[in-house]
């Protein structure tokens, strides 16, 4: 009995090395086709707006995610700014790396589902492709947020995970 | 465990600081990593739980399972009545809620997830309990088969991840239960400089373990959100070192409120530190005065539902 408990523990415990064949999604090739985001938030459709309307005022980024700290959707909600290096970042499973420049705007209260940052890089296409693929909107564990989106506009890329309002 | 108002309150206040908690030093990577990985007070909770479960023999399962559904169940029912009102649920919401159907699809995200978790680790310990009183070895081997092969094949075979958060948290339950059977607690508060070092080597090699696996890096192999049982040894770490801290009557407020403090941070914590947040400004003063009137408000309800119990359910004893 107790060497039958004992292959099948080893089975099942073998049978987790194939857990590392998980389905993930690949992340495309730089410029295969564009990502399609769904949203239909108020704060994902503000956020893309105010981006799009600042970064065609300044490049300088750290003034743009100042900005994007400052949209009435957010009712409220202290929010922060911190610029950011490649590597492990709040709301992605892997590390993100092909970004020359980096900010990161978020609430104060860091569990609540919300996280945006801008990047100036060389490649944006691929940039964006690594971001939403390595997205996580579980990221908080306790909280989950509930779209996601990013955009393109020249070298520079916004990327952002929201709740659909906040209440 | 000794002083265990000590564990829970420094447990729970370890939560308000997960959930809650202001960047004080923005990009400072140590309060990062203790912000980010306080989520070891639930695992904690759970451990001192199995260990109560497990020092205390079972006489009888209606009562206890009515302690239980009085003293959890009824205060996460009134909790729920409150969120639907107070933040405009839907009914189908509120009622998703209370029957713990929000538990299986939303995971952690689900409105105080821990109290119907917990009731689904009340109603099976019984179960548990009998199995392991009749043959406790095919017992915990039965159960460590089983939880093994139910992680392995809903990892391998589906993309759902929302329970991992509870069914990676009953290693710990059960180590727990193992331990208080065992009286191995006792052993160890019968020497302290064992229990000091014991607690210390825990807590140290968890947070390597938390900081290479649990913290901006989750790791998520062979099973879905693995990394809930690597902060097993820091758990119980802290569950060792914090109990020399003696309890007073402070302590003793706080440690018995820790459901409510819970569900008052969820249910109003965000508003109440975001609304001190920007009247200060100040983020340290904003973490004090969060976890302070949290706690007060917790401590608040807690009287409440002890005089509403007292009053109605006499005879259901108030220890968890």
């Amino acid at each position: 009995m107790k060497r039958k408990i004992t292959v099948l523990l080893i089975t099942v415990m073998a049978l987790s090395v194939f857990s590392a064949c998980t389905k993930k999604d690949e992340p495309a090739s730089a410029g295969d086709q564009q990502i399609e985001f769904e949203y239909k938030g108020e704060i994902c459709s503000a956020v893309k707006d105010a981006f799009l309307t600042e970064i065609n005022a300044s490049q300088d980024i750290e003034e743009v995610a100042s900005k994007l700290t400052e949209l009435k959707e957010y009712n409220e909600v202290s929010m922060l700014t911190m610029p950011v290096e490649e590597g492990f970042l709040n709301g992605f499973d892997g590390e993100i790396t092909g970004f020359n420049k980096g900010v990161m705007f978020s609430p104060a209260i860091g569990t609540i589902p919300f996280v945006g940052y801008v990047f100036e890089t060389d490649d944006p296409d691929a940039l964006l492709t690594a971001l939403n693929s390595q997205a996580n909107l579980n990221w908080n564990l306790c909280t989950t947020a509930d779209e996601k989106l990013g955009t393109i506009v020249d070298n520079y890329v916004m990327f952002v995970m929201a709740p659909l309002s906040f209440e | 465990m000794t002083n265990r108002k000590s564990v829970m309150a420094f447990s729970a206040i370890l939560i308000i600081v997960f959930h809650l908690g202001v960047d004080i030093f923005a990009g400072n990577g140590l309060e990062n990593f203790i912000r980010q990985t306080a989520f070891v007070g639930v695992d904690m909770f759970f451990f001192l739980s199995g260990l109560s479960l497990g020092q205390r023999p079972l006489t009888d399962i209606r009562a206890f399972l009515g302690n239980r559904l009085v003293n959890v169940y009824l205060k996460f029912f009134v909790f729920a009545l409150i969120a639907l009102f107070y933040k405009g649920w839907k009914i189908q919401r509120f009622v998703m809620t209370v029957t713990g159907v929000e538990l299986f699809t939303k995971g952690g995200g689900a409105f105080l997830w821990f109290l119907p978790a917990i009731m689904i680790l009340y109603l099976i310990y019984p179960i548990y309990d009998r199995g392991y009183e009749k043959n406790s070895k095919a017992t915990i081997t039965g159960t460590v088969v089983l939880w093994v092969a139910i992680a392995v094949v809903v990892t391998i075979f589906t993309d759902y991840k929302a329970l991992f958060i509870f069914f990676n948290r009953l290693p710990v339950f059960f180590l727990a239960f193992y331990l208080g059977k065992n009286n191995v607690m006792d052993r160890l508060n019968d020497d302290r400089r064992l229990k000091l070092a014991t607690g210390g080597i825990l807590t140290i090699a968890g947070a390597i373990l938390m900081y290479n696996f649990g913290f901006m890096n989750k790791l998520q192999t062979p099973v879905y959100n693995s990394f809930y049982i690597l902060a097993l040894p820091m758990a119980l770490g802290l569950c060792i070192l914090v109990s020399f801290v003696p309890e007073n009557r402070l302590i003793r407020l706080i440690g018995s409120a820790t459901l409510e403090i819970y569900a008052v941070q969820m249910v109003f914590g965000y508003r109440i530190t975001n609304w001190i947040y920007m009247t200060t400004k100040q983020p340290l003063l904003t973490n004090i005065l969060a976890i302070v009137i949290v706690i007060a408000i917790g401590c608040g309800f807690n009287r409440i539902f002890t005089m509403i119990i007292r009053r109605f359910f006499r005879g259901f004893s108030l220890k968890v």
